[in-house]
């Protein structure tokens, strides 16, 4: 048994046993939901229903009810994909490439940032399918033999490379999540009174009995999970960021793009994780398990790979005058001072300067300020997939092409729809999902749980 | 071992501690009695070596189906791109 330095700060808070652990997550499960819950979850089932209707118009009527233009092909649409692509990468930052450095603080909310992350690939992967427009005929991306004298998707478009990065993403988050969930699953079922609900957990924890071998396996397929993870936190947005590097649009046919999409991707994912767990540890008093410490070390992280975004952006400004290329300069300038200069503010506003307000240890210790930091960011990280693709297209090559967009309202209320269908998803999740990965969590109540610290500590460290 | 004939005790027990339960596990293998199953609710490191458990061996299985899905994204890359339906795009 190794004890921990005096100088770490204890991760579990309180007087908790193991039992008490126990209790703590699965409450949400067990009891009623509170009034809070049922409010939210009524706005985000109206936000989502919305969306449906938005979506059953664009198919029934055809994508000309978008606001696009033969000049912006691609507008809110690809926004939001790559947004809610982004948004995913924190879950598997934290639950991955966490594990494989040992860092415990990511055990109180891996499974949330998990659950985050599937549930918005989902919603990134609604715009690409509705973009197509038949979307009856969707699986003509996969490369399947037909009657069209065999003719094959082109493994040269990074389109089709998206499908297999996000398929893989979203194919390897649902299986390290549901590993995950097992054991825990079977905590819930072996709790259970409602026979309707045991059952239902009996099914889904797969006959789980905690045999030593079983958490053998359970340990080493999480690690093997987390190796096959860990190269898709680079790679999935840096196949997103070839849908524009590859092209020859001023603004897009840059090389820094794969780095610069994978840092705002981590950026965006883990503000958006603060934003639920601040509500999550709040709405079911999980305060004990997720501390200001796990707050702070997510804050830390938007700090870092906020300035990371911070360079590219004026690295980028800096090729475009040094390339020498007046389209590439004129696109930049445009995107500063043309006619979208309120969104390329913003998104400097934003991502730039807001994170640099971390480095007070009085503002990133504090709940309320890093709620609203957690939400301006994703504001700015949608302005800058924006910026990125709507200011680089309405400037054609031909001036008498320049066009300007804006959204119809189909568009709106799709966007609209996604965040109220990810919500939705995920308030389900909260109310019967163990939301903290519990038997993980107690392999370190001996070490970093507070009471034990301090017992140890008062006692010496012989052992 | 040799002794089929004989009734062999089963006994059953129970700790409080991950700590003690391996102590326990250590001590009753090195007397010569062998642990048939050991149950616990969380994972406790280093069980698996002291009731003298074989290494799983998934994480070599991974690899062979990593390599296996790699040949196939080749071969199918190749036969798609350059043998059946090849682009003259130069």
């Amino acid at each position: 048994m190794h004890y921990e330095s005096t100088e770490r700060k204890p991760l579990i808070l309180g007087d908790k046993s193991y039992h008490q652990i126990t209790e703590d997550v699965v409450r949400p499960i067990e009891t009623a939901a509170p009034r809070a819950w049922w409010i939210a979850f009524s706005i985000a089932l109206v936000m989502f229903l919305w969306g449906v209707g938005s979506l059953a118009y664009t198919v029934a009527t055809g994508i000309g009810v978008w606001g696009l233009n033969k000049t912006v092909g691609w507008a809110w649409d690809i926004t939001n994909f790559v947004w809610w692509v982004g948004i995913g990468h924190a879950g598997t930052l934290i639950s991955a490439v966490l594990l494989l450095f040992r860092q415990r603080w990511r055990m109180a909310i891996n499974r949330s940032a998990e659950a985050m992350t599937i549930f918005s690939v989902i919603q990134a992967g609604l715009f690409p399918l509705f973009h197509m427009g038949r979307v009856w005929l969707a699986y003509w991306v996969f490369p399947i033999p037909n009657q069209y004298g065999s003719l094959w998707v082109n493994f040269n478009s990074p389109l089709l490379w998206d499908v297999f990065a996000i398929s893989t993403y979203l194919t390897v988050s649902v299986v390290f999540w549901y590993v995950g969930l097992i054991p825990d699953f079977a905590m819930v079922r072996d709790r259970a009174i409602n026979p309707v609900q045991k059952h239902i957990y009996k099914i889904l924890s797969f006959g789980w009995g905690g045999k030593a071998k079983a958490w053998q396996r359970f340990e080493e397929v999480s690690l093997v999970l987390a190796g096959l993870a860990t190269p898709l936190v680079l790679s999935v947005h840096t196949i997103v960021s070839m849908d524009f590097a590859t092209s020859v649009i001023p603004g897009w046919h840059t090389t820094i793009f794969p780095p610069y999409f994978v840092a705002g991707a981590i950026f965006s994912g883990f503000a958006m994780v603060q934003t639920l767990l601040l509500i999550v540890r709040k709405v079911f008093k999980m305060e004990d398990y997720i501390t200001i410490q796990h707050i702070e070390m997510m804050n830390i992280v938007i700090m870092v790979t906020g300035s990371i975004v911070g360079v590219a952006y004026i690295t980028e400004l800096f090729i475009a005058w040094y390339s020498g290329v007046e389209y590439e300069q004129y696109a930049f300038l445009n995107r500063a001072t043309g006619p979208y200069w309120w969104a390329y503010w913003s998104m400097m506003t934003c991502n730039v300067f807001s994170p640099q307000l971390m480095w007070s240890k009085k503002l990133r210790t504090n709940l309320v300020f890093t709620f609203v930091i957690s939400i301006v960011v994703n504001i700015g990280m949608w302005f800058e997939r924006f910026v990125i693709i709507v200011t680089s297209l309405h400037r054609d090559y031909l001036p008498s092409s320049w066009s300007m967009f804006s959204p119809s309202f189909v568009e709106v209320g799709i966007f609209v729809g996604t965040i109220g269908f990810f919500f939705t998803l995920f308030l389900l999740y909260a109310r019967t999902f163990p939301v903290i990965a519990q038997a993980e969590l107690k392999t370190i109540l001996k070490t970093s749980g507070e009471a034990q610290k301090k017992l140890h500590n008062d006692h010496g460290a012989h052992h | 071992m040799a002794h089929t004939t004989e009734s062999v005790p089963l006994v059953r027990a129970m700790y409080h501690d991950d700590d003690v339960l391996i102590s326990a596990v250590k001590q009753i293998r090195a007397a010569g009695f062998k642990i048939s199953e050991v149950y616990t609710p969380f994972p406790v490191h280093g069980l698996d070596k002291a009731m003298g458990l074989k290494e799983s061996r998934i994480a070599v299985a991974a690899f062979m189906y990593g390599l296996f899905g790699l040949t196939v994204a080749v071969t199918l890359n190749w036969y798609i791109m350059i043998s059946d339906w090849p682009q003259n795009i130069v």
